[in-house]
């Protein structure tokens, strides 16, 4: 998809176009979760959760009297997910962020600390969130260009990062990848996962 | 397929949409705290009262935010596409929303003064829909800020 062809898409809800929504696909996907000490003898090489966390905007139910209309509960789900992780955001080597629409991405970029509220925008364009830039971001497609499976598809991305299963959209040495989750009106979810060692 | 109707017995929102019907535009405050608890709510989210007294406000703000919206959600919508779906900060309550349909040929800009206007959908009750106040309507209600409407409170 070229620019063009987003621009030349059709409007759903000003400002998103059709290219700005992502389409709730079938599909399916698991993940097995074990002590680091069993999953040693599994095929795979291990993946450890190092952080998790949940956060939710207040009001949780109503978008239009929170004193912010962006806000929502990635902020503080990332924070308490980092610091479980023992990590700070500039530690962070990929993330995988939900992304239903566009504009979410640019939003929890700032929510999670990456970039100052107003940056994320900028930062975008610049690469920085690209395969090779700062903190690649949805290295798989995310919902919008791979699929909306409710996100867990941004987990097994993370997962197949951090074992360096990619190909050619390895992040180079990805050791930390951060992935969240939104729900309804901006219930939030982070969680940290690294390599094993 | 017709648009949805607000049902007036809803326990929460019903009062909003009766009253509407009156051509008046009420929100509810806690009777504890006398917070305006909106959206309704049915415990006082300020101080956990349960008692809730259906305010007459002044029906003008401010516009917070909109949207167009092209496609329809509803089928009920389908016919007048596209719909401006706003959100009005409120002249009387400072910090409370209230969302609406915008109609009339307005050019919308940001914090632009907004009036109310109430579509009767039968005879129990409105939508709250919102529109420019004009230049002549802003010096009126300048004029006459101890408006009829609070009054009656």
């Amino acid at each position: 998809m070229t620019l063009a062809d987003h621009r030349a898409s059709r409007m759903i809800a000003d400002p998103y176009r059709l290219y700005d929504c992502s389409l709730e696909t079938d599909g399916a996907a698991a993940v097995i979760l074990t002590t680091i000490d069993r999953s040693r003898d599994g095929a795979n090489v291990p993946i450890e959760l190092a952080g998790f966390g949940e956060g939710h905007p207040d009001s949780p139910d109503d978008l239009v009297n929170r004193p912010s209309l962006l806000a929502s509960g990635v902020g503080a789900a990332a924070k308490w997910a980092l610091t479980m992780a023992g990590i700070a955001i500039d530690d962070v080597d990929a993330a995988m962020l939900y992304d239903p629409f566009t504009a979410q991405v640019l939003i929890q970029l700032e929510e999670i600390g990456y970039c100052a509220p107003g940056e994320a925008g900028p930062r975008v364009a610049a690469g920085e969130t690209s395969l090779g830039g700062r903190m690649p971001v949805n290295t798989h497609g995310g919902l919008l260009s791979e699929g909306h499976m409710s996100g867990l598809n941004h987990v097994l991305e993370a997962v197949r990062q951090l074992r360096g299963s990619c190909g050619e959209r390895q992040v180079v040495d990805a050791a930390h990848v951060l992935v969240t989750g939104w729900g309804d009106l901006g219930d939030g979810t982070a969680s940290v996962l690294r390599r094993a060692s | 397929m017709s648009r949805p109707v607000p049902d007036i017995d809803d326990p929460l929102h019903g009062h909003f949409f009766a009253a509407a019907r009156r051509h008046e535009l009420r929100i509810p405050r806690c009777v504890r705290c006398r917070r305006p608890s909106w959206p309704a709510r049915i415990r006082c989210s300020a101080c956990g009262g349960f008692e809730f007294d259906w305010t007459i406000v002044a029906p003008t703000g401010a516009l917070y935010s909109w949207i167009t919206v092209h496609q329809a959600l509803h089928p009920g919508f389908a016919d007048r596409l596209p719909y401006v779906v706003a959100i009005v900060e409120l002249d009387d309550l400072p910090g409370v929303r209230v969302l609406g349909n915008v109609v009339g040929d307005v050019t919308l800009e940001p914090h632009m003064r907004m009036t109310a206007v109430f579509e009767n959908l039968d005879e129990h009750a409105a939508l709250v829909h919102w529109t420019a106040l004009t230049e002549s309507e802003i010096e009126d209600r300048t004029v006459g800020r101890s408006s009829p409407s609070r009054q009656e409170e």
